[in-house]
């Protein structure tokens, strides 16, 4: 049976090389199976990383041991512009990083290091906290009190973290592909918005707000208009409008101004 | 199909008349039924102080240097006889002694001219491209 199919297929191919020159006809329908050529790249070079000895995220406590603990204000611009520490790679290799003010407390940090440190390979892979554990007080009146008779008591700690701050660096032998799902699953949960990060990757971002700054074409930008005072807008903008170039909304980073 | 079997039957029925043994051996490998073994095994435990388990265990290593430099230890894998003796190193042919016998050497260290490199740098593709697919979902 399979002589004969085999003497099918023969004469049909044969029959395209008499016929292929003149029109191709069952060219078209035959498949000629051929090994084709694969060129490979030489795959990134790790052996010069050297890993520290503890690879996994460490434990951060739940609170701070002040002796007395102090109610704070509120305090906003702890959020609020964009971060003036831990904003650049030491080193790691890859980074989630804020793209927006908020807080972080305990159930955050503990959600990032058991991720974090259950899914990754220790033997190639480390990680490095770089916030702080939670140290702002935050207060809460019971519920059901009435209004008034003084601030409430000190109902949980939170890290506050501002635009650009790394939360949690990753490095070791390892490419973003292999790491890139574990730290997205994480950067999807904060309460903020967060993005994954390498060194090139930052970098281009980077360039790539300073060129749209640089290459303007507009002359209305924010700057200018506030700075000239257009329509007596000053009247309405905040003092931090005027540092910021009203890049920030809050905790709120707005990307495409310039 | 079916004529296909047809064949095979009665070329081996052919056989039969050749060769006893090696048509038996023929018919008993096709009518073996497939077994995949994926059912539970049932485990027997047991009981009592005489069923002690009795771990096999290796043969002794050898580390007389003496003996090390003048045998091939091992190379006798039976209980009767004695391991080889090895020959003057000018018996033995010269790539011998030439051999890598520790790492592996890495792809800036091997001659990209040779079949050694190309197929180490496939080697390395496949291991780097299972582990990108490794945290992947189908």
């Amino acid at each position: 049976m399979f002589s004969i199919i085999k003497a099918a297929v023969g004469g049909l191919t044969a029959l395209c090389r008499v016929n292929g020159h003149q029109q191709g006809l069952l060219h078209g329908h035959l498949k000629v199976l051929a090994a084709g050529l694969k060129t490979h790249e030489i795959p990134p070079d790790h052996s010069e990383v050297v890993l520290p000895d503890r690879r996994k995220l460490k434990f951060l406590n739940k609170m701070p041991n002040f002796k007395n603990a102090k109610k704070a204000m509120k305090n906003l611009k702890d959020i609020q512009g964009p971060a003036t520490a831990a904003n650049t790679f030491t080193k790691g290799e890859f980074a989630i990083v804020a793209m927006g003010g908020g807080y972080l407390h305990w159930g955050h940090i503990e959600m990032i290091r058991l991720t974090i440190n259950r899914k990754m390979d220790p033997k190639t892979t480390f990680a490095r906290w770089r916030v702080n554990g939670p140290y702002k007080p935050v207060t809460r009146k019971g519920l059901g009190m009435r209004m008034g008779g003084g601030k409430g008591a000190i109902d949980r700690y939170v890290t506050p973290v501002r635009y650009g701050r790394f939360i949690v660096e990753v490095g070791g032998k390892v490419e973003l592909g292999e790491i890139q799902r574990i730290m997205t699953e994480v950067a999807q949960k904060l309460p903020f918005k967060a993005e994954v990060f390498s060194r090139a990757s930052l970098a281009a971002f980077q360039k790539k707000h300073a060129d749209m700054e640089q290459n303007n074409q507009n002359p209305w930008t924010f700057k200018e208009i506030t700075l000239g005072n257009m329509l007596g807008i000053r009247k309405v903008l905040s003092p931090k409008d005027l540092c910021h170039n009203g890049r920030f909304a809050g905790k709120f980073h707005l990307p495409w101004r310039v | 199909m079916s004529l296909y079997t047809l064949f095979r039957i009665v070329t081996l029925s052919k056989g039969i008349a050749n060769n006893a043994t090696t048509s038996l051996c023929r018919t008993s490998a096709l009518n073996r039924i497939q077994t995949c073994g994926y059912a539970k095994k049932v485990v027997v435990k047991l009981k009592g102080k005489g069923m002690m388990k009795q771990d096999l265990q290796g043969p002794e290593v050898c580390t007389d240097p003496v003996r090390l430099t003048t045998h091939a230890v091992g190379a006798n894998i039976f209980k009767q006889g004695e391991d080889p003796q090895l020959k003057p190193y000018d018996q033995y042919p010269e790539w011998l002694f030439e051999l890598n016998l520790g790492k592996a050497k890495t792809l800036n260290e091997i001659d990209p001219d040779t079949w050694g490199y190309w197929k180490r740098l496939r080697k390395e593709n496949i291991w780097r491209n299972n582990k990108l697919q490794k945290g992947k979902k189908f």
